[in-house]
This record gives C-alpha cells, structure tokens and sequence, in this order.
C-alpha cells in the first residue's frame, strides 16, 4: 500500500511540475528507423515525431522557408572541378550528437556516399530518391573535420543545395557498423529497416522517452541542445541573420541585417517534454482538446467546417487557419482529341469560375488557386497567372462568350450554336463539330466521388453543367479515388480529363516533374502528355540555376507558360484551419504555410504556459 | 465422438483453404495498390516506384503471389505488412491481440450475463413490468447507432460527469515515469482472468459434490473472493496495480457502450427458449412438488434453456477476436478491428488477409467447440 501512494504521489508530482505538452496524434508512427522512414514507410505522423530528431547541412528558416546553414555555417561555394560541380560546404565546429560526440565532416560524407550506394546497389528508395539523385550526385569528400565537398554532375539547387545537401546526417560511429552488418544479408534493406534505433545518437532538438504502441509516444529536450538560445531574425528587406550568443556562430544572407524587423526567435526548447497522445478519431481529439488534455490537434488535412463551429466558441481555444503548399487540379489528355487542342482547353478553363465555385458554391471553405506553383508559395509564387487565366474578371454571360470564341477560333462549330445575351444562356449549344469535321464525342471528367472529397465531385458537377450548356459534351464520371489513379497511371493514361490534387515541397521543382516532355513516360508525372520544346528548355535550365534569383526568374516563366497552355486547370485549395489551448501553450506565430503542424508544432519555440 | 471431431475438422481445414482462397482473392481484386500513394508523391519517380515494387513482391503476377501466399501458409507465415514494412503480420497480430481479447472478451462476458439474467427473468414474468421494460430497453439500444451510443457516453460519463476517462486505454501521465509496458499489463491481466476462470471451474466441479446449497455456495463463492483477494494483493505487492486499474479504469467505458449495445441479443435467445421450456411437463411437475419459485426457474427451467444461449456464446467468442472498428475507432482502443481499417485504408492486403484468416481461424474453432459443448450439455445429443 505505502510503494502504491509513493507512486500516486511520484506521478502526480511529475504532472504537476514538468513542462510538459501535450499534443494530439490522429495516427500512430510507423517506425522511429529513419531509413524506414524516408524509404518505403513515410507518413506525416511519423514525420511529425522524426522532424525534431533529425537535421541537414542546411534547412528551411521559420516563417518565411529561406534556404538558411544549420549544420552548415555558411551557404555552400560552388566551383567546377573538371566535368564536375563541386559544393564546398563549411560545418560548424559547435555541434554535437546526442551522445556528447562532436560533429564532423566525416557523419555528414559517410551519410551522403551510404545513402547513393544504398540507391544504387540496392535500390533504396522512397524519399531518399527525391535527396540523392544518382543521375546528379556523384560522392562526398572529407576536406577537413569542418569542411566538406559534395561532387556533382551538374550544377543544381533542385538536385544540390535542396536535395542532397538537405538529407538528414546520420551518425557514421553509430551506423556504419550497422549498415556494414546488413549487407552481408541475403536482404540488406529490410535488415536495415528492422533495426531498433532507440539507442541511436542523434542531432535534433528532442529525443525518445518512451513510445507506449497505441497510446502515447514521449520525447524530451535535449539539454546540451546546441542551438539553444540561438537567435533567428528576419528582416523585412528579406535578410536574414542567425547568431548564437553561446558558441559565438554568426550568419548573415540575403541582404544586410539592417532595417526593420519581421520577426526574432529565440530558440528553447521551452519545454521539457513533449507527449503526442494518439487518438483514433476526430472527435476524441476535439473532446480531449476542450477538456485540457491537449493543447494542440495534428491533423494533416485541417479541421472541418462542424468541428470549427463547435470549437469557435469555447474558451481559451484558439483558431488559426493559413494556406497550404498544394492544390486541386484538373488536367487535360492532350494526347486526345480534342483536349490537344489549346483553345479547347482554354474554352473549359474560361467556363470555370473559380471565384464563384470557392466562395459561392463551396461557402468560402476553399480558396481558388491559378497557378501550379500555390499562392501560399510566396517567394516562388508568380501572381500573374491570375491575370493570364482565361476569363479572369470576367462575368457569367462574359465567360461562356468568350469561351464560344476561344472555340470558333480554333475551328470548332455546332449543330446548334449556343447563343448568350447578357448572363441568360438564350440557347444551350448542341453538337459540337471539331475544326476538322469530326464530332466532339462525349469528353470523360474523372473525378473522386463525395466520399472521398465532396468539393471536387462538386466542382466536376458544375463544369459538366457549364460545359453542357455551351455544346461540349463534358460527362463527369464520380469514382473511387484508386480507379482514377488506375486509369491515368497503370491502364496507362486512358482518360480524357481527371481532377487529382497534389501537396508540395518548397522548392518549385515539381514543375518540371510535371511538365517535362521526358517525364511523359508510362507511369511518369506528366500524365497530360504535355510537350513544349521551349518549356523543355527553360525548366532544364530552372534544374541547372545554381542561383535562387535566377530560379525564380525561370520558375515565373513556366508558371506563365503553362498558365498559357493549359495542360492543367489548377483550381482551389483548402485552407488549413488548426486550433490550440491558449492558456497552455504559447507559439511564437500563428501565420506560416500548410499551418503549424507543417513545422512539427516548432517543439524549440514553442513554450508552456504556468497553470 | 471421435469419428464425428475428425471427420469436423477435415471439413474445416478444408473450408479453411477456402475461405484463404476467397479473401485472397477478394482483396486482389481491390482498384488500385499500397504502391499507388506513393503517386502523390512527386519525388518518386517510376523507377524507385518499381523498386519498391519489387521490394513488396508487387512485380509478381498475381497468381504467383497467390501460390506463394498458400506456400507461407501452409508454414503458418501470414506473410509481411506493406504499411508496416518489414514488420511481420503474426507479429503485428500479436502486438494488438491482447488489448482486443481483454476488451472484447470482457464486454462478450458482461453481455451475456447480464441477457442471460434478464432473459430468464423476463420469461418467467412474462407480460409484467420488468419483461416489457427489459425487452423495450434491450431493443432500443440493440437498434441505436453504435457511434452515437458512444459518443454519448463519452459526452455524459467522461465530459458532463468526469468521473471516467475519455478516450485512450491508458493514461500517459501514469505510464510516463515507467519503464513498463502495457502489452505486459495486458497479458499479466489475461494471465489473471485465466487463473480465475480455472478456480472457478475447479470449484464448480467441487460444489457439485457437496449436498447442500448453502455447501455448494459457500465453495463457489470463497473461492472467487479468496482468487480475487489474492489477485489484488500480487498487483499490489508488485507495484503494477496502479497500471492494471488504469487499464480497467479505461475499459469501463467501452465496455458499458458494447454491454448497452448488445444484451438484448443474449436476453431475447434466452426469454424465448425459457418460454419454451417453462411449458414443459417437469416444470410443470416441479411447480407441482411445491419446490420455492426461484428454485424451478433457476435449477429446472434456466438450465435446460441455457443450451442456445452458451452456443451462441462460444461462437460470438471466435468473433470477438476480430475486435470491432467502430469501438475500437471511438474509444481509441487501437486493436485488431482497427487494425482491419487501417490496412484496408492503405490497401496493405497481406495484413488485411492475414487478420481475416487469423479471424476465420478462430470461428472454425468456436463452432468446433460449439459442436463438442452440445454433446456435452445436452445428454440427448449424440454424434
């Protein structure tokens, strides 16, 4: 009885006196191995608890996502070696592991040199294809305990500074052994996905405590955390400045640290511990936030409009709602009549009032998108594609003339021509004759059922309807999301016209992924069947800059040419609306893109508030 | 007897390869595959994603994954998860097993005592109050949307009353400071309940042997009060009772919302075979000799019309190890039936085949031991 009230006692002191969070999971982790991770076993719930364990040479900023050193104390020095591209990167000489071991060159080559051989030789694959790119990265050399070269075939930031030199760096005392131990198995890779890394020595801010499978996973702050007290300010000249009064590391980019000021961060962590507790449905989460369980809901896809209105009105829980970096699409078979043709394409895109759909038809539950780089994007977004869309600022009665137009240009006529006055559709379109006297026959829209997403199977309705009223025979086809994904990929590109969604990265290259006449391939991203010489050409040389003006130069160039073209109708997002208990924990800002869990709830700045 | 269990179990190895056969291929022929989310991922270019491919065994033809699925079962491999590669599906099987089986098992047990008692009562007053009350209530909640029912519960016990806990099995701010886990809780308790069941069984054949009721009861009961006193004080000494009462603390909830749900089921099997039997002529006759009301209805009628009652049991039992997706969903009480939707969600069909055959596996058996219970129970019945 006495070691049961010790006990009671111990707990409820624990509860009591720690700066502990605790944070709401919908999902449990897959796996705390980061080869598993990062190869076939990648989920945002994992990502979440992985995100505070691991660091790159270089990172995202906070905020504003610049390109900024983190294991790296300067930006890379790119120079030509040969035929090569070589990256000379310095290391900061302050770092440790979690196991008190100093950080070097050595971690950082061995990680990039096993992670290509594992790709090569063995065919690893998952996200550490997207960082090590074989076709670019050529080996990693040891200049000095501090300094590190990284060859490659080409000058590149998508393929060099965010991808290679982004991979997360392992330990090489920890894992060459390990790894070494694997390739003598019949099956290296799931040797290597088995192995328990909870003694693993790592370089992020928090580490495992406990993971109780199924209910809770536990991690603490580490507390020789070499960033801590770091400051990170933005200025709002685009500057940027990280100094860190401890060790003495100072870094400016971007412009001169001078001027007014957008935001200073000091990093923590704050807090001691952070609990993710896994609840398996919505509700229980919500019901454990309004009851204080939890102070903060991870949940990738936002909450919905009921659970919005039942949490606006309770006390001390905050909403916030930003955008996210994706979109919803529709995208044209341009292998096939008539979707080839661009007045076609331009004619549907005319019709579809974005504006009126997102805020009329959806209740102001999405926002409308125009380019395929998202507007929440905001360095690498190029606001003129707004301006260039078909129809933009155009009223009703305007839209279906012009889409009329756009058609008769091309060639097309009708059985029965559609006739607008005003805004009043006098007389619906019938039978559509393309340019070259063959009849339009009825144009396929694939589109996910309500199930799955009732907006886009909505937005498909009223396009169907739109296009119908006008002659062109658009049938919207609401099916399961997999036998879209059938069709466009496996069949392979059996449709006309298909509306998906996407959510990206923060550099723009999935761009040329998209586009890219040499991605048109069966089972490749260039679904559409796009090809443009010219584009071609500009997104090879946007893969090759190696300088961040000059990408986003050549990055607004494609986004207006395919906003010109069309091979997709990018149509609306969803914002992404979170909520937290403000009298548990503080963040230090509210606004950033995909929402606050998109930066793993910043566990470094985020602080618990006194009970 | 021996002619009738193995003529019965070539038949169920033979259904066995069976229903294998049709859940494998059910699930082949599912639209789409675990390797389509990594489409959504521009990163992945086709050639990792055939790489992966290869890694699943997804670059085979069907029928030869097929072959190779019956091959891995015959030596009782269900083979690995996709969404959790390279873990095996027995062993993720037997991670979740232990959370359903306490749970389930627990809320199958409730249920049916509580339908076996009001059933045998509502028969035995047939047309009264506690009959129509019983029958009403049981009907009710046996037709309520099992969400609702607990979400209400949630609302009312854990929400407006505070005095259950609201969600999880466990509370992380008592497991937290330890270095135990809650699967060993979990099997220390199965291991009790086991250890219970047996006493109770051995003292039951015991108090047949003593004449007197007050003998009989006094047997039954020490035994169940001295097990349980002896169970408590070894959670005590050991310091895992705190963790053993989070569990049942936790599983009080759920298993009222199944209880509520489901003894209407037990309770009208049971009323309507007591209304059979208490027409009989030795209920009759028994009513007849004097003997007190409560001894006809629980010695001469209950008895014999408890035979449907414990079939339905046994078999409801197979089933249970299949968990349940919704109260595993609404309580997050992560076990097998959550595992069904989880990998059904992520088209991860070998975990998806294996939990329904390892599901399967277990009905063939319950009615199995269905079949042998009836011979036992009922003397008239023989094979």
């Amino acid at each position: 009885m006495k070691k049961f009230l010790v006990l009671i006692l111990f707990v409820a002191s624990v509860v009591a006196f720690s700066q502990t969070v605790n944070w709401a999971f919908l999902e449990e982790p897959i796996s705390l191995n980061i080869w598993d991770y990062l190869g076939p076993n990648s989920t945002v719930w994992t990502g979440y608890i992985m995100g505070p364990r691991t660091a790159g040479l270089y990172a995202y900023g906070d905020v504003r996502f610049d390109y900024i050193p983190n294991l790296a104390s300067d930006l890379p020095e790119i120079t030509q070696e040969g035929d090569l591209w070589v990256y000379t990167v310095p290391l900061r000489n302050d770092i440790t592991w979690s196991d008190g071991t100093k950080f070097t060159a050595e971690d950082a080559a061995w990680t990039l040199n096993t992670v290509l051989q594992l790709i090569v030789d063995y065919g690893l694959g998952g996200n550490w294809a997207g960082y090590v790119d074989p076709d670019y990265f050529v080996k990693a050399e040891v200049v000095d305990d501090y300094t590190l070269k990284c060859y490659f075939t080409a000058a590149s930031l998508a393929k060099a500074n965010f991808g290679a030199l982004m991979v997360p760096i392992l330990q090489k005392k920890y894992w060459a052994p390990k790894i070494e131990e694997a390739l003598k198995t019949g099956n290296p890779l799931q040797t290597i996905y088995n192995y328990d890394t909870s003694d693993e020595p790592l370089l992020g801010s928090f580490l495992l405590k406990k993971w109780e499978k199924g209910a809770f996973i536990e991690t603490y702050a580490r507390p020789d955390y070499y960033d801590r007290d770091q400051v990170l300010t933005l200025y709002k000249n685009g500057a940027v400045e990280i100094t860190n009064p401890n060790t003495g590391e100072k870094w400016v980019g971007y412009g001169e640290a001078t001027g007014e000021k957008e935001i200073e961060l000091t990093t923590g962590p704050y807090i001691e511990n952070i609990i993710y507790r896994i609840y398996l449905n919505r509700t229980a989460a919500i019901t454990a936030l309004i009851n204080g369980d939890v102070s903060f809901i991870f949940n990738s896809l936002g909450l919905q409009k009921g659970e919005i209105d039942q949490l606006k009105n309770v006390a001390n829980v905050k909403l916030i709602s930003n955008s996210v970096n994706g979109f919803r699409y529709m995208c044209f078979n341009m292998r096939r009549f008539p979707m080839n043709l661009k007045e076609f394409r331009q004619a549907i895109a005319a019709l579809v009032d974005r504006e009126f759909l997102t805020g009329r038809v959806l209740g102001g539950q999405a926002f409308p998108q125009y380019g395929v780089v998202p507007s929440g994007n905001v360095f690498w977004y190029n606001p003129n594609v707004e301006k260039i869309a078909p129809g933009a600022g155009m009223s009703y009665g305007e839209r279906r003339q012009f889409a009329i137009d756009l058609l008769k240009k091309a060639g097309f006529r009708w059985v029965v021509e559609p006739k607008i006055e005003g805004d009043a559709i006098v007389r619906k379109g019938r039978g559509l004759i393309g340019p070259d006297g063959q009849r339009v026959e009825e144009v396929e829209l694939l589109a996910p059922g309500p199930g799955y997403d009732p907006m886009r199977a909505t937005m498909a309705l009223y396009i169907e309807r739109w296009a119908n009223e006008i002659g062109i025979p658009v049938k919207a086809n609401l099916v399961d999301f997999n036998y879209i994904v059938d069709r466009i990929w496996n069949e392979p590109f059996n449709f006309d016209m298909y509306m998906l969604g996407w959510s990206l990265g923060y550099y723009p290259d999935h761009v040329s992924d998209f586009f890219h006449s040499k991605r048109a391939g069966v089972g490749d991203w260039n679904a559409a069947g796009y090809q443009n010489p010219e584009f071609d050409k500009l997104a090879d040389e946007f893969l090759a800059a190696s300088n961040i003006e000059e990408a986003r130069k050549l990055s607004f160039k494609l986004q207006e040419m395919l906003a010109e073209d069309l091979p997709y109708l990018v149509l609306f997002d969803t914002p992404v609306t979170e909520a937290y208990r403000t009298d548990q924990i503080e963040f230090p800002y509210e606004k950033t893109l995909s929402g606050l869990q998109y930066v793993d709830g910043v566990p470094t700045l985020v602080k618990a508030l006194a009970k | 007897m021996l002619k009738f269990l193995s003529k019965r179990i070539v038949q169920i190895v033979i259904l066995l390869f069976i229903y294998v056969t049709i859940v494998y291929w059910l699930m082949e022929a599912m639209p789409g595959s675990f390797t389509d989310k990594y489409l959504m991922n521009p990163k992945i270019t086709p050639e990792i994603r055939q790489n992966l491919e290869k890694q699943f065994g997804l670059d085979k033809p069907a029928f030869t994954r097929y072959l190779y699925y019956m091959k891995n079962f015959l030596k009782l491999d269900l083979g690995i998860s996709f969404s959790h590669f390279p873990k095996k599906v027995s062993s993720l099987i037997f991670e979740r097993l232990p959370r359903t089986v306490f749970l389930f098992v627990t809320a199958t047990l409730v249920s049916y005592i509580l339908g076996y008692n009001l059933g045998k009562r509502a028969a035995w007053r047939r047309g009264k109050i506690l009959d129509k009350t019983a029958t009403f209530v049981g009907i009710v909640f046996w037709t309520i949307f099992l969400p609702l029912l607990a979400i209400f519960n949630i609302w009312l016990f854990g929400v407006i009353l505070k005095i259950l806990p609201l969600n999880q099995f466990i509370n992380p701010n008592v497991w937290r400071g330890t270095d135990l886990s809650a699967q060993n809780v979990f099997l220390n308790l199965l291991l009790n309940a086991f250890i219970f069941l047996v006493v109770m069984m051995i003292s039951l054949i015991f108090a047949q042997r003593v004449k007197t009721v007050a003998a009989k009861r006094t047997i039954v009961l020490s035994s169940a009060v001295v097990t349980l006193t002896v169970s408590i004080i070894l959670w005590t000494s050991t310091g895992l009772g705190i963790y053993a009462l989070d569990i049942i603390l936790h599983m009080v909830l759920p298993v009222l919302t199944l209880t509520l749900y489901s003894f209407a089921g037990s309770m009208l099997v049971m009323r309507d075979t007591m209304l059979e039997v208490v027409r009989e002529d030795y209920v009759v006759t028994a009513k007849a000799k004097g003997l007190p009301d409560r001894v006809v209805r629980d010695k001469h009628a209950a008895r014999n019309a408890l035979l449907p009652l414990i079939t339905n049991f046994v078999i409801s039992l197979g089933f249970t190890l299949g968990g349940g997706i919704i109260t595993e969903t609404m309580f997050s009480w992560p076990g097998l039936g959550r595992a069904y939707l989880e990998a059904l969600n992520s088209q991860d069909t070998p975990l998806l085949i294996g939990l329904l055959v390892f599901t399967g596996i277990f009905v063939l058996l319950a009615h199995l031991i269905a079949d042998v219970l009836y011979a036992f129970l009922d003397p008239r019945i023989r094979y």
